[in-house]
């Protein structure tokens, strides 16, 4: 009996102790628009903090990179939380400013390190979206942020054929080419170019007013392009999107006043209108210069037909001359090459934002051999816990797959604080290679690639909330992007293999580029 | 219960030395919260130890055990079939327990109750993933480092155990032993304000051979 009491107390016992494992916290996940999830924060500051948080806390690639810097993602929360809750304190009829709201979420979120991120919270006192990022404050506080955010390449003085800095064809030509389908420039062309578009909108309106005894027809013809002027004048102070609208709707509104030079806009070009530029400079050296990564859909058929209405003609018209510039530098650079007289090349990504990542292959991807190039590591969440990561994985970026050269000569890639993300790849890539060197100033620190949120399903990270419908919405990276050596420099950018500061004063005085030029003595001196 | 035992204790004492080996199946809770599509699912290991007992009476003891427990446990994904992590985890356990006995003289049945401290000695991945952004599947076979801010390198718990001895003569005795670990300690540190618990449940069976001092 007593045996049979021992035995019984000491399982009671251990059945007792057995029921102490605490349970986890309940999460929810953030990558749609959920209604149950986003509700409360239609009308409370402390309920979209908490999404904010939360939602980073859970899909935030890299949290031990922020712990080695001392970013205390608790701490932040226990100082913050409440002063979002005092925001909801204030009363129903209180005002909550969009200033007081965009100061909170600065210094709740300006202590990370992610050069992509950012967060819009939809101020319900309002009625306005607040937008905050941190990487633009981190490097607005940089020497050279002020130049570089509003500087573009411009070659005019190194293709003047007098400067002896270009080579010529044998007319005596300088071999350049540029295009450019950015909107500002599209409108820009239409309204300030003589002989077509508003210019002569303008011109034949002078000749109509001057006519003495006007036929019928004549006045309409005025009194119509003085209605078309007045209506285009709205365009004056919209957004690029809105003036484009007007624009595309004047011109089939109008189209029997058969203006000249007045060519549909695709609204795609909005978003993805970008320049190419390239220049044979003395020494074959090869120079190629993209404003932003959106090259694969001009220059693959696939692509262009998915984004374009391809049978609009002066789309196509600028598809075809955006794809003959990268066509003239590709087989310059591979003939040239092939007959070994190539002196380099030089790639231009500053003030380059970034973009899509097939677009690798037309870029460095068209110098090194097929099969993808080696450029760094990956690695993403894998589990809502803040440390739940996979293994690094390697990063292959990809590489031009039709048969070509892989170029031997000097490769330089030039760069700003404002070379951002595919930019900064581009650059890595540039690093790996044996005849490869990185010239400028150390880029913004945004190498955690982003992607749209149909790949949150493979990874359960990435946005969070849905951008315009949501009270929240985050857009974040959905990975860690590591250099070769494994180490993460997000926030701090690559450094520049040999730096150079940009001279402003000289290049507004008289066009030179100092850092272009550094980038042609490496290219022909090899020092 | 210490109580109970003290009040037991005769001129019957018996001590006893042995070795263990035998295999374990691990139970990995962890709260996947809202990724439905993960399976975690159990797997088997290794376990293997020396055991010494001091018998107060024929019924009554205290057993102390030191061995080699391996924790291990899978994560597959029910939307991508090639996807998978296999992780090997390796303890040394130190299980103190009240072991009681009874039957026969030749064939007996036990029972043994306590509890088990360890250390999470290292652990070992191998399986596949997906990179997303490469569109390209991924082998994996590392050894994976721990996080001192992540991970709980200590292990304790309580234990359950049941089985049979069979004696050998006067001085030898084999077990056939069938054993339950469960982990009171997360496998997590709590470096979050949100909770996020995991622990190891662990069945091993077991066979030890036993020297006994008469």
């Amino acid at each position: 009996m007593k045996k049979i009491l021992s035995i019984m107390s000491a399982v009671l016992l251990l059945l007792t102790m057995g029921a102490c494992r605490p349970e986890s916290d309940t999460l929810v996940s953030y990558d749609h628009n959920d209604q149950l999830v986003f509700a409360a924060a239609d009308t409370s500051f402390a309920a979209k903090f908490q999404i904010m948080w939360n939602g980073l806390n859970q899909n935030y690639a890299i949290w031990d990179y922020e712990a080695e810097h001392d970013v205390d993602w608790d701490a932040i929360y226990d100082e913050y939380y409440p002063q979002f809750e005092a925001l909801d304190r204030r009363g129903r009829d209180a005002t909550v400013t969009d200033d007081e709201l965009k100061t909170l979420m600065q210094k709740t979120l300006s202590p990370l390190h992610d050069g992509h991120f950012y967060f819009e919270m939809k101020n319900h006192k309002t009625g306005n979206t607040v937008i905050y990022g941190p990487s633009s404050d981190r490097n607005a506080s940089r020497d050279d942020y002020a130049i570089a955010s509003t500087f573009k390449p411009d070659l005019t003085y190194y293709t003047h054929v007098a400067h002896g800095q270009v080579e010529t064809d044998a007319e005596g030509n300088p071999i350049v080419m540029s295009y450019s389908t950015e909107v500002l420039g599209l409108l820009t062309r239409f309204l300030g170019t003589p002989d077509i578009g508003l210019q002569w909108v303008n011109d034949r309106i002078r000749e109509l007013s001057a006519l003495p005894n006007p036929t019928e027809m004549e006045t309409f013809q005025l009194q119509q392009l003085q209605c078309f002027f007045q209506e285009l004048s709205a365009i004056e102070g919209t957004f690029m999107d809105d003036a484009v609208d007007i624009y595309n709707h004047l011109r089939e509104k109008y189209s029997f006043l058969e203006i000249p030079g007045y060519d549909y806009i695709d609204p795609t070009f909005v978003t993805k209108g970008i320049t190419f530029s390239y220049a044979l400079l003395k020494g074959n050296i090869a120079y190629f210069h993209v404003s932003s990564f959106a090259m694969s859909i001009y220059l693959d058929d696939a692509c262009t037909q998915e984004t374009f209405d391809t049978s609009v003609p002066a789309t196509m018209h600028h598809i075809q001359q955006m794809r003959e510039v990268w066509q003239a530098w590709f087989n310059t650079v591979q003939q040239l090459h092939r007959s070994g007289t190539l002196g380099g090349v030089i790639l231009d990504v500053r003030s380059n934002g970034g973009g899509n990542v097939d677009d690798y292959q037309y870029f460095v991807g068209s110098l090194v051999p097929s099969g993808g190039l080696h450029v760094g590591y990956q690695r993403y969440k894998r589990g809502t816990a803040r440390y739940d990561y996979s293994p690094m994985m390697d990063g292959i970026a990809p590489t031009l797959s039709t048969p070509h050269e892989t170029i031997t000569e000097p490769v330089v890639i030039l760069t700003n604080c404002t070379s951002v993300s595919l930019s900064e790849l581009s650059s890595l890539g540039v690093k790996t290679m044996p005849n490869g060197k990185v010239i400028g100033k150390r880029t913004w620190g945004g190498l955690c690639p982003l992607a749209n949120n149909d790949l949150n399903t493979y990874n359960y990270s990435g946005h969070i909330g849905v951008k315009g419908e949501t009270p929240v919405y985050g857009y974040v990276p959905m990975l860690g992007a590591f250099t070769l050596d494994k180490k993460l420099i997000e926030g701090e950018g690559i450094t520049p293999d040999i730096e150079v500061d940009f001279d402003d004063k000289l290049f507004q005085s008289t066009g030179r580029d100092s850092q272009l030029e550094r980038a042609l003595q490496y290219v022909t001196s090899g020092n | 219960m210490a109580v109970m035992l003290l009040t037991t204790i005769s001129a019957h004492a018996q001590w006893r030395i042995g070795a263990t080996t035998g295999g374990d199946y691990n139970f990995y809770s962890w709260d996947k919260q809202y990724m439905s599509d993960f399976e975690i699912q159990g797997s088997t290991g290794f376990t293997a130890g020396a055991s010494g007992q001091y018998n107060f009476k024929d019924w009554i003891g205290v057993r102390v055990d030191l061995n080699f427990t391996q924790k291990n446990y899978q994560i597959h994904r029910a939307m991508l079939d090639k996807w998978e992590y296999c992780y090997r985890n390796d303890y040394v356990q130190l299980p103190v327990m009240a072991a009681f006995s009874f039957g026969g003289n030749r064939l007996r049945g036990f029972c043994n109750l306590g509890f088990y401290t360890g250390i999470w000695l290292n652990s070992h991945l191998s399986g596949t993933d997906y990179n997303a952004f490469t569109e390209q599947w991924v082998n994996i076979n590392e050894d994976v480092k721990f996080n001192a801010d992540r991970d709980n390198r200590w292990d304790a718990g309580l234990l359950a155990a049941y089985g049979l001895e069979y004696l050998m003569g006067k001085h030898w005795a084999i077990q056939l032993e069938a054993r339950y670990y469960h982990g009171l300690t997360s496998a997590t540190r709590p470096y979050m304000r949100v909770k996020d618990y995991r622990y190891n449940s662990t069945l091993a069976f077991q066979a030890g051979v036993y020297y006994l001092f008469k």
